[in-house]
């Protein structure tokens, strides 16, 4: 897969060292990593804050059940998947009200490649809107992040062989909605 | 990437791309969650919490014995030494509150309240509570308790703020709405500490002793279990 992802400590991926996990030190290295996977799972902007809100009271919660031995970034990514797909059911009742939070944008001024990238962005999240969350999530962990599938499989409690298929699904998946999206801008332009 | 089996096609790489490239958060909007979380648990203010400052050596019990203790202990001092009973809780506003998840205790001000009516029976505090261990292991599917947790907070939160304004009428009455909706909710430990620190606060001392002796059993190795000792201790 590509490049790592922005932010990622060099670290990330393996676990911390014994006895040096508290519950601030984790907050502060995986804030961003828990906001980028709680908004590529699909949480809208506007409730990104409550929604990792919920997500560090359950990690405060549970801390004391992770296993330092293992990366944390999974474990972190588990709780999140689970608090997503709650939210998500519960989003089938609440009436969407555009426009009411800001999207978190850079400070940099916007010239056109910035402005070019964050579409581009907005592109990717909009198209992974059409995965279904256990695949989008599979996809999300391994070709966003970059954790193997066996890690995947154990974060979301899941056979190894069934993240290969969620993963070879999503790829299709995301190859379909992606020529949609090319068509109808085509469409637009033409 | 170690799975060499599911190399993914430079076209779909390509497009993924830019996702790989997002900022970060603005820390302004991660210390304000902070700050939200901190609430929730009952942090004090601006005080960023326990750990901060680096490694702590034994994740979140380490916190209950640091500044989480001494500031929620600090909540009852103040609890103990304006114990009133607040009978002007605004039962409109709670009733509002609770459909609009929105943390609403200050008294009412302008015209006194209709009088009191007789505290609801605590029936959840006399309830005899299964045993149940505090600290419990990551399970992925209980989609009930997350799908709560919202709802879960906005109850305690109230329970919290009432308390900290010295209206432990309303604390309990919130309180123990949470132990009816969510018995064995996301935050019950923190219901019960509170229910005991409302309950020494309203100088009902008997019952006080009675759940803090029901919460120790339920959760052995609480990180509140300090918070509700002090409690207890303060006593007379």
């Amino acid at each position: 897969m590509g490049g790592k992802p922005a932010g990622q400590l060099p670290n990330a991926a393996t676990a911390p060292a014994p006895g040096t996990l508290d519950f601030h030190s984790l907050y502060k290295q995986e804030f961003a990593y828990s906001w980028r996977t709680l908004r590529r799972l699909g949480v809208r902007e506007s409730d990104l804050a409550d929604v990792a809100h919920d997500l560090f009271i359950v990690v405060f919660r549970h801390l004391s059940d992770y296993d330092p031995s293992r990366p944390v970034r999974p474990w972190l990514f588990g709780i999140a998947f689970r608090i997503v797909s709650d939210y998500r059911r519960s989003l089938r009742f609440v009436r969407e009200v555009p426009g009411d939070a800001p999207e978190i944008v850079d400070r940099a001024p916007p010239v056109d490649d910035q402005i070019a990238e964050r579409q581009a962005r907005e592109a990717v999240n909009r198209v992974l809107e059409e995965l279904e969350l256990d695949r989008r999530a599979v996809l999300v962990m391994h070709d966003l992040e970059g954790h193997p599938v066996p890690q995947i499989a154990a974060a979301l409690a899941i056979p190894v062989a069934t993240a290969y298929s969620r993963l070879r699904l999503a790829r299709e998946d995301l190859a379909a909605a992606i020529k949609r999206l090319r068509a109808r801008e085509e469409g637009r332009r033409a | 990437m170690s799975d060499t089996a599911d190399r993914i096609s430079r076209e779909l790489d390509e497009f993924l791309a830019p996702e790989r490239r997002c900022p970060d958060p603005p820390a302004a909007v991660r210390d304000d969650v902070l700050s939200r979380v901190g609430a929730t648990l009952g942090w004090s203010g601006s005080d960023p919490g326990p750990g901060s400052s680096g490694p702590a050596p034994s994740g979140a019990r380490a916190l209950a014995r640091g500044s989480l203790a001494k500031s929620v202990a600090t909540l009852v001092v103040g609890g103990v030494i304006g114990a009133g009973v607040h009978e002007g809780y605004d039962r409109a506003r709670e009733r509002r509150a609770e459909q609009g998840n929105i943390v609403a205790v200050a008294p009412p001000p302008g015209p006194p309240p209709p009088p009191p009516a007789p505290a609801p029976a605590p029936a959840p505090l006399a309830a005899e509570p299964q045993p149940k261990p505090s600290i419990v292991r990551y399970e992925p599917p209980r989609p009930r308790r997350d799908r709560n947790l919202a709802a879960e907070r906005a109850l305690i939160e109230q329970g919290r703020t009432a308390l900290g304004r010295d209206q432990g009428d309303a604390a309990l009455t919130v309180l123990e709405r949470h132990a009816r909706d969510f018995p064995e909710g996301e935050l019950a430990e923190e219901r019960e500490s509170l229910q005991v620190q409302a309950l020494v606060g309203l100088e009902r001392f008997e019952q006080a002793r009675k759940v803090a002796a029901r919460f120790h059993r339920r959760f052995p190795r609480s990180i509140f279990g300090t918070v509700v000792d002090e409690a207890l201790k303060s006593i007379p």
